[in-house]
């Protein structure tokens, strides 16, 4: 029988049907397992009837909270996969999704009008805010997409050639949730702040929550009072949130405590060592760090030692295994892992799991450079790959470069990272200046980017140079200090 | 403080597609999802470099964010505490 995540929350209503799935964002809102079910199932009949059904992938446009998890799960419930578009992104952005992944239909917001030049038939309103779309899809899907039951399709924008859009798969995110479940050991006992972005996380996050029959606190919004209040009054026993969510609870001036959290982990971002120390000096409790990849799930945990082993993302949990790729004389190399609930393929160019595998010998690349100290714990150091984290927020560098160049004034452009107290690194960029234009000033480079690009993508500075800086085998130089000390850059 | 600057930042950096009806200075920006964690974390590195102000990690609460009028008054205090130091 075809595994459905649907089913397998269906099964945990059933079990506990009074017992609370979701708890807040406001302070007196409740949900069971019961009433979710009902919700999903009121939703999926409503999806059924306006056409919805098995092989059909559906666009998400829809802020994060309970009609998010609700949409998702009612969806599944009618066989269709999911494709969740961003809703910071900016409009050319979701646009490109549809160009690259074929989309039947979309559930937005009401009276969002970013689809009507693709979609056919009026509108069909599903709650008070929301309605869904018919669209007519840009691409044909690829012919093996159906033979994998796949529950998502998740975009990542790269540069030209890369691949695009990860596919997981019902069994997939079954598999890796019990993997990741194996370090965290989810019950029915948890009650989990929830304070992330649901267009990027969600599988072995609520997924794993509403599988293993555990409670989801919605917070009002992400302040470091707020977030506390939510944690105490619904008696919260784990937390699962950024690092900017941690600086934000440390530096709280509220004098609210914590008490009965046994998980505090963090996820997105590397976790400075301040706000690791901070954390703990307020609250007696060692955030714990993690390793996430969209590719294969969460592979590692920082559960047995948060604070000896600080700024480590643990050992691998029992099913993974990770080796190091060509190390450097300090250890340093590629992470490559392999395990359950790995992706079943990258959607465009087409790559099967398999295939994507066979090129590294059975192992997964990451693209993420990492050490293994002498009792196994994992400490991660950077990225191979050519991408930024704006707050846990990841994006190729190229993505950026090449809407600079598409700006009539701007001939060639390199954006790099530059470090940020807060969002960990910011990107710059050094531009060229094309033949017969004058330079425009920082505000419209930023209004021009603000079209095209999500606002943690546009760069935070701009620096007009007479040439890209160079290797001697012409490959683009991104390294920040040699950049940065450059002589010839105009600040603008 | 130029005000429209700053009105005109958040609409067009956070607001994007999403054209809230009634959409004014006193418009909640925090509980109609204007600004997540990740959009207050820019904005601050935005403000702190626009007004040559720097925040204290006090000062990011709910009651400065609340609103572009709340942001504006905000970092109108901040500016002045600067000038006294």
């Amino acid at each position: 029988m075809t595994l459905n995540l649907a089913e397998v929350f269906f099964q945990q209503a059933a079990l506990r049907p009074e017992h609370p799935a979701i708890l807040g964002p406001h302070e007196h809102t409740s949900t069971s397992y019961g009433a979710l079910r009902k919700e999903i199932q009121t939703l999926a009949e409503q999806l059924q009837a306006a056409g919805i059904h098995p092989g059909m992938n559906i666009g998400l446009h829809y802020p994060g909270g309970q009609a998010y998890i609700a949409f998702t799960y009612a969806l599944w419930a009618c066989g269709a996969c999911v494709t969740p578009i961003p809703m910071e992104l900016a409009t050319e952005e979701k646009q490109l999704i549809f160009q690259h992944i074929a989309i039947d239909a979309v559930i937005s917001t009401t009276g969002c009008t970013l689809f009507a030049a693709f979609a056919h038939g009026e509108s069909i309103p599903l709650t008070a805010q929301a309605c869904l779309l018919n669209l007519t899809p840009l691409r044909t899907p690829p012919a093996e997409l159906a033979g994998l039951n796949p529950a998502f399709i998740r975009f990542t924008s790269g540069t030209t050639g890369e691949a695009k859009g990860v596919i997981l798969s019902h069994d997939s995110i079954f598999a890796r949730i019990q993997a990741a479940n194996e370090g965290l050991e989810i019950d029915a006992n948890d009650r989990i702040v929830w304070l992330l972005s649901m267009a990027y996380h969600f599988a072995v996050s609520i997924v794993a929550y509403l599988s293993f029959g555990s409670t989801i606190i919605l917070c009002k919004n992400s302040f470091g009072s707020t977030i506390l209040q939510a944690a105490n009054r619904h008696r919260a026993t784990l937390i699962y949130a950024a690092p900017t969510h941690y600086e934000l609870m440390s530096h709280d001036r509220s004098e609210q405590t914590l008490s009965g959290i046994r998980l505090a982990i963090v996820t997105t971002a590397y976790l400075r060592p301040d706000i690791a120390e901070a954390f703990y000096q307020r609250f007696g409790i060692a955030p714990n760090e993690t390793y996430g990849i969209i590719e294969v799930g969460l592979p590692a945990v920082n559960l047995d030692a948060p604070k000896q082993k600080r700024g480590s993302v643990g050992r691998l949990l029992p099913s993974y295994s990770v080796k190091l790729d060509s190390p450097d004389e300090n250890g340093i190399g590629e992470i490559m892992l392999s395990g359950p609930g790995l992706l079943d393929a990258y959607y465009q160019p087409w790559q099967a799991r398999g295939v994507i595998l066979n090129q590294h010998g059975g192992w997964l690349a990451t693209g993420d450079l990492g050490f293994i100290d002498e009792d196994d714990y994992l400490f991660i150091v950077g990225r191979s790959k050519e991408m930024i984290s704006v707050g846990g927020m990841k994006f190729f560098i190229r993505e950026v470069e090449t809407v600079l160049e598409r700006h009539p004034a701007i001939q060639a452009a390199c954006v790099f990272a530059v470090k940020a107290r807060r969002l960990g690194e910011t990107p710059m960029a050094h531009v060229v200046l094309a033949d017969n234009h004058e330079p425009p000033d920082e505000a419209e480079l930023k209004a021009y980017c603000g079209e095209h690009l999500a606002a943690y993508k546009i760069p935070d500075q701009f620096h007009w140079v007479d040439s890209l800086a160079r290797t001697a085998s012409g490959k683009l130089i991104r390294n920040t200090d040699k950049l940065l000390s450059t002589q010839t850059i105009k600040t603008l | 403080m130029n005000l429209q600057l700053l009105r005109e930042h958040i609409i067009n950096q956070y607001v994007k597609d999403k054209a809230p009806e009634g959409f004014n200075d006193d418009y909640n920006l925090i509980d109609e999802g204007i600004l997540d964690s990740l959009a207050i974390m820019n904005l601050i590195a935005w403000l702190e470099k626009q007004y040559a102000i720097e925040f204290d990690e006090g000062d990011i609460v709910l009651e400065n964010f609340n609103s572009v009028n709340a942001l504006v008054d905000f970092v109108q205090k901040k500016s002045a505490a600067s000038a006294d130091r």
